[in-house]
């Protein structure tokens, strides 16, 4: 009974005017109006291997950022709050070539702590996100499917918690709790849950007309069991393309905390901590601002990329049958 | 029309009191004592009771939001009484606002416009060559952008205009009145920063709709007309293609006091931004509470505006709605 059936419905039919990350605006720069009509074949082919290209450099880096996070512990690295006696503070990158990046304003490595400061930063972003979209999922899917009065009022109770200015709603939360990562986690994820309960409702709410459901419930299925496994499958793709963007607009989030004095204390490092930090010695060593800087911009637009790739491929699916 | 008006002011009051109720709730939640924050940490007990009697501390927390509540509808937001404990010397969270808006106003009006100033010629034109070297390469900049939060994109500003080229002062706020020029100097640079992480969105939103508008029927009459492509652009095309456009930069202005936070911070102005910080940082409620209101209402009232925008844009939204 709950297998994943091929969506039926046109995109257009279950766009929501209210959803943030609907099929108009997901859809990525590149491949927008792309859809083989107007364009003649040879920039169609051309766009879509320069895309291709974009999405392999895109999981090339996040399987090197992932993979060194992870193995962080494995690699030849000094420790991350540590001085590096050899090296003097604010060495430039590419003295040496144990010490490639340099070191801080403090004389501690800055290879050491980019890496771990991606292990940080990545931690932050994929439990919150999936605390995120764990609760948002479940409360787009209950209210998308039993709509009324449920429906109505945790609308309500979404609309203002988006009509707080997300940072305000950040620091706010961020404020009550210790300084410490899960404080951080907490916050992120509360910013997170009305977007993918937005995204679940718009989804659940054509779906809930499809002939599985109705199939489903004429045989006598229970409303849970239509929610949780017949419904919830079929959201799962979606999801996943929206979690991604979630996580780049999370690993920014982390550092917007860093900046106004609420995120990960130091001495752990992570990037936004390690870019907000850099800014005192701007002028003197611009490095240590802008290498977290560039590996920060580096791993967002590549979630971005996949995630938009993504979300394409789903929409084309759907529109392109 | 006038139900569906009135069912939209009804939903917009109760998202603002539940914002309001919000921010009580979080503030109460939150550790640290304001009367510390006060009279600081060595504070005699007695001291601090005193404080607590007089900001209402004492009571329950409903009772202090209705009684808020009372004051905020007939005007009143109360005093800010971060590191003031004299009655005399606080000052009204309202004379505060009025004191920081202007700024906040000023850099988020001046970004907003120099990001359509930007975006609006970029999107009509991409459109216009889809496919083309300025398309791709306008979509290739644009990727990074959108991947470039504001506290990167400043400091990079900063890096080449201030430290390098020496053209722009680094920090500060130079009142409009006191000096015009010495003004846009100090604001260019934090507005730019902030219209950056803007422009990919508006122009591409542009862009697409354009896109669809250009293959309209009553567009390739214009041109078959024998008007210059500029003039169909930019006459006939360019108000049909703005919808989406509005709705984001709607959107967009609303979030903008969070860009805002951030550049006030890094460029030392005491906008709104500054003060909510400040007023979180110093458990400040009632500061806090007014600046949240104010942002939050001005972010609905922005959103109602869009709407109320779009009937004039396009007749057609007109007569669905009456109909």
């Amino acid at each position: 009974m709950s297998r994943v059936l091929p969506p039926e419905v046109p995109s257009s039919e279950i766009e929501d005017p209210s959803d943030p990350v609907g099929p108009d605006e997901g859809r990525s720069p590149i491949e927008e109006g792309g859809l083989g009509l107007l364009t003649t074949g040879t920039t169609g082919a051309g766009r879509r291997r320069r895309r291709r290209v974009a999405v392999w450099l895109a999981v090339g880096w996040l399987a090197l950022v992932i993979g060194t996070a992870l193995l962080a512990d494995l690699l030849p690295l000094e420790p991350y709050d540590r001085i590096v006696r050899s090296l003097p503070p604010r060495s430039p990158i590419g003295l040496r070539l144990d010490e490639p990046l340099g070191t801080d304003g403090f004389g501690r490595s800055m290879a050491s702590r980019l890496v771990y400061g991606a292990r940080q930063s990545l931690l932050i972003a994929v439990v919150a996100a999936s605390l995120a979209g764990a609760i948002g999922t479940v409360i787009g899917v209950v209210t998308g499917y039993m709509r009324g009065k449920v429906d109505e009022t945790v609308g309500v109770l979404l609309d203002a918690l988006l009509a707080f200015p997300a940072l305000v709603l950040l620091m706010a939360i961020a404020s009550i709790g210790r300084r410490d990562v899960t404080t951080v986690i907490v916050a992120l994820s509360v910013l997170g849950v009305p977007g993918f309960a937005r995204v679940a409702r718009a989804r659940t709410l054509a779906l809930a007309e499809r002939e599985f459901v109705m199939t489903a419930r004429s045989m006598g299925a229970t409303t849970w069991r239509i929610m949780f496994r017949e419904i919830l499958p079929n959201l799962m793709p979606v999801l996943l393309s929206v979690m991604l963007l979630v996580l780049a607009a999370f690993i920014v989030a982390e550092g917007t905390l860093s900046f106004v004095g609420l995120g990960v204390p130091p001495p752990q490092p992570s990037w936004g901590g390690m870019i907000n930090e850099g800014r005192q010695s701007l002028r003197v060593a611009p490095q240590l601002i802008f290498t977290p800087a560039v590996c920060l911009v580096l791993t967002v637009m590549s979630f971005r990329v996949v995630g938009e790739w993504l979300g394409d491929r789903l929409d084309a699916g759907e529109g392109g049958r | 029309m006038l139900r569906y008006i009135a069912g939209k002011l009804a939903r917009t009051v109760v998202v603002l009191l539940l914002v309001s109720f919000f921010t009580v709730v979080l503030l109460d939640l939150a550790p640290g004592d304001p009367a510390y924050a006060i009279l600081g940490a060595d504070a005699r007990p007695d001291a601090v009771e005193a404080v607590h009697a007089d900001l209402g501390l004492d009571r329950p927390i409903y009772e202090r939001y209705a009684d808020w509540l009372g004051d905020v509808v007939r005007g009143d937001f109360g005093t800010s009484y971060r590191a003031n404990v004299s009655e005399a010397a606080r000052v009204s969270v309202t004379d505060e606002i009025t004191s920081a808006l202007p700024i906040t106003a000023e850099l988020v009006v001046l970004s907003f416009l120099l990001a359509l100033l930007a975006a609006v010629p970029i999107g009509v034109y991409a459109a216009y060559r889809k496919g083309g070297a300025f398309d791709r390469a306008a979509s290739a900049v644009f990727s990074v952008l959108m991947s470039t939060p504001v506290y990167v994109t400043a400091p990079l500003l900063v890096f080449v205009l201030v430290l390098q080229a020496g053209l722009l002062p680094a920090t500060g706020w130079v009142s409009l009145s006191d000096d015009p020029l010495e003004n846009l100097r100090h604001v260019i640079l934090p507005a730019s920063a902030l219209a950056l992480e803007m422009v990919p969105g508006f122009a591409i939103v542009l862009r697409a709709d354009m896109i669809g508008t250009l293959n309209e029927d009553f567009i390739l009459q214009a041109r078959a007309k024998g008007l210059s492509p500029a003039t169909v652009l930019v006459r006939h095309a360019l108000r049909p293609s703005s919808f989406s456009l509005l709705t984001m930069a709607g959107i967009t202005l609303g979030k903008l006091i969070g860009g805002a936070v951030i550049v006030e911070t890094l460029f030392a102005f005491p906008g709104l931004g500054s003060l909510l910080l400040e007023s979180i940082q110093a458990r400040d409620v009632n500061t806090v509470q007014g600046v949240v209101m104010f942002v939050a209402l001005a972010y609905v009232l922005i959103n109602g505006a869009v709407d109320l925008a779009y009937t004039y844009l396009d007749p057609r939204v007109r007569l669905r709605a009456t109909a």
